[in-house]
């Protein structure tokens, strides 16, 4: 994948993905919408400070090199967002919230999930008793889940829920469904919350977490990439708000400013990647066999699960281990 | 990861199609078809009906396939006898082209059209004996380019056949039609000599990239053909009717090879194009989902909610109604969209 040329007029480079060539060759090839995406640009090159003026804002970011087309359904993993609103200064965004417990802690860097009985055994016995939530247990519809939490991550703007109104929910900024992208190869399906409240007491008692989970049903064709299934799951109101008396709740909620949904999943594993008596060979091709970790041996594969706010698309990837005890 | 947003194109009014003729200047020098690679891009085959000119030698994977030379002739003709190297395969290919390019008579379904050396099949200037080049559709592509058709043979003796030259052209046809003749191989033209012959000494199907020489080109050339023990009483040296009755059809390649200085002409590519307008408004796309568009949750482009938001647009994804990215394309710089202008994006697929 090379860079254009960008030495002349502005051109436009074309291509059929590798979906649009199976649908020409089903005869389905209709084309009825267009998006924009904007992948290579990064806006942190923005310069709002240039001395000459802000006719030099953009001058890095206008000179990007764009690379070319690909086959791959990738080409768009972000896009462009119609909002009408002009005067949107802030947006939502997303971040793993697991300052409480049931909800799944990061363990060096990855997500694990215990595929079998086994494989929860051994890593119950390595982690040690009173060491929660290190892992999710594929067997099982409980917590601990991952929590992905939603909203306006600055201290500009107090916690409160007249700000989550007027800074998310009246722009019409609020994510109310997400998207989980997982690999189809390694997760037939996810779980996601199904009800509960997300919410403390303004005095900062009575902390709830929405714990039930349940099946999500089929999965979408919009995941935009390659071997990845995207299922629709809720997210529930984010209503830890700053309290009355000054207690803190940075014990309840990773977002600095107003809150917008909260949501929780658990991946559900493929049944033959969790039998500890068939071999499956998706380890092998892709991930590793007989690796010794926790002080035991096990197969595992490496992936990534993207989570994406269906309103304003923000969007977070988690790397995720898929364990099974050899 | 699943793109949020996306606009709707209209097919009444943001598609449309179009039709462009790509053409490219093709040149086959004789060094290619004799010489450079000691006859090992020449691929002969055992059945000895033709042989394949490569432009590289052809067990090479990286050789590409260029045209096709035999002989042919018909059973009226002089050199048409039993005793006649390969007599059957040579009346039998010119049938072959004959009735896949020009059909049967009218007066008798079953009787094959001969070739000609004008436009009116009438059944007068027959050409009874020719060489056949077929050309690769590699380099003819959808056709080849009328009125641009040149071949330079030499018409020397055997040892130095480039002393003279003969150029045979189809000057005379024309793109709009004039100078052609349409038969069931599609249209053909004339290939005439440029030293102001009167008689065309050939034929060029545009379509199916053919072109029909008479034997008569080497009419006046005594050596055609040599080395092969196949003339008169064990001769090396023949002419071209000696040549096309005695020599096999290998043999007379061999010999049109020796006298191919050059070969040129244009081919010509038919793209069908969809244009797909995809107009965004004023206030549409302003906002990205990219994660550097924020700095924590605050937007980079911004100082107060009053500034203008921006977005850079790199790519534009074409999709089904079930949201799927069928196409995409790149623009080749990053196009600034904001609230004070709107934009039209051209984006062609050819087919």
């Amino acid at each position: 994948m090379a860079f254009l040329d960008n030495s002349g007029d502005i051109i436009l480079d074309a291509v059929l993905t590798d979906t649009g060539r199976k649908k020409m060759a089903d005869g389905n090839f209709k084309i009825t919408r267009f998006g924009l995406g904007d992948d290579e640009i990064n806006y942190s090159q923005y310069n709002k400070n240039h001395a000459s003026g802000s006719a030099y804002y953009d001058l890095e970011i206008l000179q990007t090199p764009v690379f070319q087309s690909t086959t791959q359904v990738s080409n768009i993993n972000y896009g462009l967002l119609n909002i009408s609103n002009k005067n949107i200064l802030y947006m939502p965004s997303l971040k793993v919230n697991s300052l409480q417990s049931n909800m799944q802690q990061i363990y060096s860097g990855i997500y694990y999930v215990a595929t079998n009985a086994d494989t929860v055994s051994a890593l119950n016995t390595f982690h040690g008793a009173g060491v929660a939530d290190q892992f999710q247990d594929n067997t099982t519809k409980n917590v601990p889940a991952i929590y992905v939490e939603g909203g306006i991550n600055s201290s500009d703007l107090s916690k409160t829920q007249s700000n989550q109104a007027a800074y998310i929910k009246n722009l019409r900024l609020s994510n109310r469904m997400y998207s989980i992208s997982v690999d189809n190869r390694i997760f037939k399906g996810v779980m996601g919350l199904a009800s509960g409240a997300f919410k403390v007491n303004t005095d900062g008692s009575n902390f709830q977490l929405p714990i039930n989970l349940t099946g999500i049903n089929g999965s979408s064709a919009d995941s935009g990439m390659e071997n990845y299934s995207a299922y629709r799951i809720k997210g529930i109101n984010n209503g830890v708000y700053q309290t009355n008396n000054g207690t803190a709740v940075t014990a309840f909620s990773t977002i600095s400013g107003p809150g917008d949904t909260i949501t929780g999943f658990k991946t559900m594993v493929h049944d033959a990647l969790c039998s500890s008596t068939t071999s499956d060979n998706l380890y092998s091709k892709i991930g590793s066999t007989s690796a010794t970790l926790f002080g035991s041996t096990y197969d595992y594969i490496d992936t990534f699960v993207y989570i994406t706010g269906l309103n304003t698309g923000a969007t977070i990837a988690l790397p995720m281990r898929v364990l099974r005890k050899v | 990861m699943p793109v949020i947003n996306t606009e709707i194109i209209d097919p009444t009014s943001d598609i449309t199609t179009t039709t462009t003729l790509l053409h490219e200047t093709i040149p086959i020098t004789g060094t290619i078809c004799s010489g450079t690679y000691s006859d090992n891009n020449i691929k002969n085959y055992t059945h000895g009906m033709f042989q394949s000119v490569y432009d590289y030698p052809y067990l090479s994977s990286s050789s590409n396939h260029i045209f096709d030379l035999t002989v042919g002739y018909d059973s009226t003709s002089p050199v048409s006898s039993s005793a006649a190297t390969q007599n059957t395969k040579k009346i039998n290919l010119y049938n072959q082209y004959a009735q896949v390019l020009l059909g049967y008579t009218a007066s008798n379904a079953d009787n094959i059209q001969k070739f000609e050396s004008d436009l009116n099949l009438d059944g007068s200037g027959v050409i009874k004996d020719a060489f056949f080049v077929s050309l690769s559709r590699l380099l003819t592509k959808d056709e080849i380019k009328r009125g641009n058709v040149s071949l330079t043979l030499g018409t020397g003796v055997w040892a130095t056949p480039f002393s003279t030259t003969m150029t045979l052209t189809d000057a005379s046809a024309s793109a709009a039609g004039g100078g052609i003749k349409n038969v069931i191989g599609g249209n053909y033209g004339l290939l005439y000599d440029s030293a102001a012959d009167d008689v065309a000494k050939g034929v060029v199907f545009y379509e199916a990239g053919i072109a029909v020489l008479t034997s008569s080109v080497f009419a006046h050339v005594a050596e055609f053909n040599s080395g092969s023990g196949y003339g008169p009483a064990g001769a090396d040296i023949l002419n071209v009717t000696q040549s096309f009755y005695s020599a096999s059809i290998t043999s007379s390649c061999d010999a049109l090879r020796h006298r191919i200085q050059n070969i040129s002409f244009n081919n010509t590519t038919e793209i069908n194009s969809k244009i797909y307008f995809c107009r965004v408004n004023h206030n549409d796309f302003n906002y990205s989902a990219n994660p550097t568009y924020v700095d924590g949750s605050k937007i980079r482009v911004k100082n107060t909610a009053g500034d203008q938001p921006i977005s850079y647009i790199t790519t534009v994804g074409l999709y089904n109604a079930a949201g799927e990215l069928l196409a995409v394309a790149k623009l080749s710089e990053p196009l600034r969209k904001d609230p004070n202008n709107d934009l039209t994006i051209r984006v062609r697929l050819d087919y």
